[in-house]
């Protein structure tokens, strides 16, 4: 087990190595989520290549390191999605510089916080939305994105809330 | 001779391989197929609560997810080798195999969690549904105040503060917020030295 452990941590520390590298040296406020698939692929790449070279090239185990990684992997992404862009953790961090808030102050921090008019805007450029004078109109995509959304919440068993 | 011996031989190289690649079918379709059940058993204790059969709320939910969770993965972790010598005896699944097969279950339910979290919880999803569901065009200001089933900014606030606080991380009772617990001030500390190690910013 310790060769599948040791090929499996070679790949993560490989991925989370380039991971941290690009995103410290061109920092961008976009989640990014393509691009670490993209790397946590490379490190999976990277931990079959060390177990085929330092240790066997028996198929199923190297199965149980790529399985391994996706454990590592999907933890991760779990990890990052839930810490990247929480606005519990930003509520969490202004109620802690500032000791105590007042309900109201916070209100328009979570307004900030939440990006509606980026959210509307984002929504408009990918063709889901119309805005015109004000008004909002859903399209017809929009539509069909949300009824596929319907379909699969109730497969797995979730309404959509907000 | 040898020409007959030849195909025999790639048989017996085919042989080979068709276990192997059937313990791998195994170790990936087995954990997906605990993976529907789970889902499915949800689903059939939320049809049920619907019906007033049953008591529901997401406590119960959590408890009854998580422990079907574990039950499953002991399943998985104990029977994978038994079932698939039942498939076929000269199939072996070693121990290396169990345990990563346990993980990749563990996998699935975290992508099946985020999956869901990012559904119900979706923003922009819930904007969507708040217009498919108007079925004619909403000002834009009023699109906003009535954000999250006419809860408006101030009510979802509310309701996410009081979800801090019900996982203890924040002392509110409104209109005062704050200070934070002992588990916030770690959630926070932590918070921040993630966003600060990848250089991510606020969002704000």
């Amino acid at each position: 087990m310790y060769e599948i452990f040791f090929s499996s941590v070679s790949g993560i520390f490989f991925f989370l190595m380039i991971h941290i590298f690009l995103w410290r040296v061109f920092p961008s406020n976009n989640p990014r989520m393509l691009l670490l698939f993209f790397l946590a692929f490379t490190g999976t790449i990277c931990s079959i290549f060390v177990h085929l070279l330092f240790f066997n090239t028996d198929i199923i185990s190297v199965v149980s390191t790529i399985w391994l990684d996706v454990f590592f992997i999907i933890s991760y992404l779990f990890l990052y999605a839930g810490l990247s862009r929480s606005v519990s953790l930003t509520l969490l961090e202004k109620i802690s510089i500032a000791k105590s808030a007042d309900f109201d102050s916070l209100v328009k921090d979570y307004e900030s916080s939440i990006r509606f008019l980026d959210r509307m805007e984002l929504m408009k450029k990918n063709e889901y939305i119309n805005i015109s004078n004000n008004m909002v109109t859903i399209r017809p995509k929009g539509r069909k994105l949300i009824k596929l959304t319907r379909i699969f919440g109730r497969l797995i068993g979730v309404s959509l809330e907000g | 001779m040898g020409k007959l011996e030849e195909p025999s031989l790639k048989w017996r190289n085919k042989r080979k391989v068709y276990p192997e690649f059937m313990t791998i079918s195994f170790s990936f379709f087995f954990p997906f197929l605990f993976l529907i059940l789970l889902i499915l058993s949800c689903n059939i204790l939320r049809f049920l609560s619907k019906r007033n059969l049953l008591p529901f709320s997401l406590a119960i939910e959590t408890i009854f997810l998580f422990t079907f969770f574990t039950l499953f993965s002991i399943f998985i972790y104990k029977s994978s080798p038994f079932l698939l010598s039942k498939i076929n005896s000269s199939l072996v699944f070693p121990n290396h195999l169990q345990i990563t097969t346990v993980l990749l279950f563990f996998a699935m339910f975290l992508t099946y969690l985020e999956t869901k979290s990012l559904l119900s919880r979706g923003l922009s999803l819930r904007i969507l549904k708040d217009l498919d569901e108007s079925n004619r065009p909403i000002k834009l200001e009023s699109l906003k105040a009535g954000y999250g089933e006419g809860l408006g900014f101030k009510g979802l606030l509310n309701k996410r503060l009081n979800t801090i606080k019900k996982l203890k991380m924040i002392c509110y009772s409104q209109p005062k917020v704050g200070p934070l617990t002992f588990l916030g001030k770690i959630m926070n500390f932590l918070g921040v030295l993630f966003r600060e190690i990848l250089k991510l910013e606020r969002a704000e």
